[in-house]
């Protein structure tokens, strides 16, 4: 299909005038620009709801397919909603997938959690990552691990902490903020 | 691209942590969906709390350890009991140390905290929702190469929560060569 590669970027179109131009067809140019705007975002939008990058990829490609044969086939109304529309489809497509993951794998524990735990080398680089964290005090690093790890609420989390809810929000915020500057900072050439 | 009302850090920090309301959290994916400057700054976050999701936390469930044995990694375990010094040594070839810290009475466990800290010294990690195993008496620890940075004297202490209150902490003396 057209998104199989990336180009650079079309003239700097609006998403809906790409959209509409899509919509009219013969519009290959405009089907690959819109899918490289589009495909980070749904891929975010995969890995929030799938938490997994290779069902995040996999959702990503679906979207796109639905979304451009929806427009070549002149189903959508208004193509300036074109981000609304792709959202929408994220949504449906990943609450399927999340249905079909849940019938699929409904008694085995230990293949729900394989995913969660195995190092994928396709992300961060790890090793910066613990290097990062060493930097944290041993709280932030606490707060981290049961916001992103456990799933654990702010409200859970100071329970546990002896704190409030804003409390826990502040350590977090700010712990991700100096990470982020490490992180960016081993990254550096 | 520039955006008119970007998303704040703490907002998108929120989000990833699946600690907004699902209202507040589709406002934020609309913004996103539309918005190519604060779906950057959203993947900055996503990586971080993607990688923290990925990684290898250092309390363990059983079945996590199983999905680990399956994903192929070369795993060596060992049996400690509380207040028993033990050694644990990370030989090369081995991925990970599970240690199997034993002995405990968890029939009435409604949360287990475990602290990590060097002995008679500082706090190095807190666990205080740790994985349990109730029928064993058991709690897992990942023993993990990179832990070679931290000092080798290390305690274990493990606070069992019941519905009447915390008991007091029971520590497992395990120093580390690896």
């Amino acid at each position: 299909m057209a998104c199989a590669s990336w180009y650079a970027l079309e003239a700097m179109e609006s998403d809906g005038e790409l959209a509409r131009r899509v919509a009219e067809g013969g519009a290959a140019k405009a089907e690959q620009e819109l899918c490289r705007r589009f495909a980070p975002r749904i891929r975010l939008y995969g890995l929030k709801h799938l938490r997994d990058e290779e069902r995040a990829r996999d959702l990503v490609q679906s979207v796109l397919v639905a979304v451009l044969e929806a427009l070549r086939a002149g189903r959508l109304e208004d193509p300036e909603r074109i981000d609304r529309f792709v959202l929408g489809t994220a949504r449906n497509l990943a609450l399927h997938a999340h249905r079909e993951r849940v019938r699929a794998t409904p008694t085995d524990p230990a293949d729900l959690d394989v995913a969660g735990v195995a190092p994928d080398p396709a992300r961060l680089d790890v090793g910066s990552l613990f290097k990062c964290m060493e930097g944290l005090d041993v709280r932030a690093r606490t707060v981290l691990q049961l916001s992103f790890y456990r799933d654990k609420s702010a409200e859970e989390i100071a329970g546990v902490l002896a704190t409030t809810a804003g409390n826990v929000r502040v350590v977090r915020h700010r712990a991700m903020t100096q990470l982020r500057t490490c992180l960016d900072a081993r990254r550096a050439p | 691209m520039s955006c008119t009302s970007p998303l704040t850090w703490q907002e998108l920090v929120d989000y990833w942590a699946g600690d907004l309301p699902t209202p507040d959290a589709e406002r934020i994916e609309e913004h996103v969906f539309s918005c190519a400057s604060c779906a950057e700054a959203s993947e900055r976050v996503s990586e971080i709390a993607m990688a923290i999701r990925g990684a290898i936390p250092a309390v363990i469930s059983a079945a996590e350890v199983e999905g680990l044995r399956r994903a192929g990694l070369a795993l060596e375990e060992g049996e400690f009991r509380p207040g028993v010094r033990q050694e644990a040594v990370f030989r090369p070839g081995v991925d990970l140390l599970i240690h199997h810290l034993g002995g405990l009475d968890l029939a009435g466990a409604e949360r287990v905290h475990v602290t990590v800290r060097v002995e008679d010294g500082p706090v190095l990690h807190e666990e205080p929702f740790a994985p349990f195993a109730r029928d064993k008496g058991e709690v897992l620890i990942a023993c993990q190469r990179h832990f070679a940075s931290m000092p080798p004297n290390v305690a274990f202490e493990v606070r069992v929560h019941e519905p009447t209150g915390a008991r007091e902490p029971v520590t497992f003396l395990v120093p580390h060569t690896f």
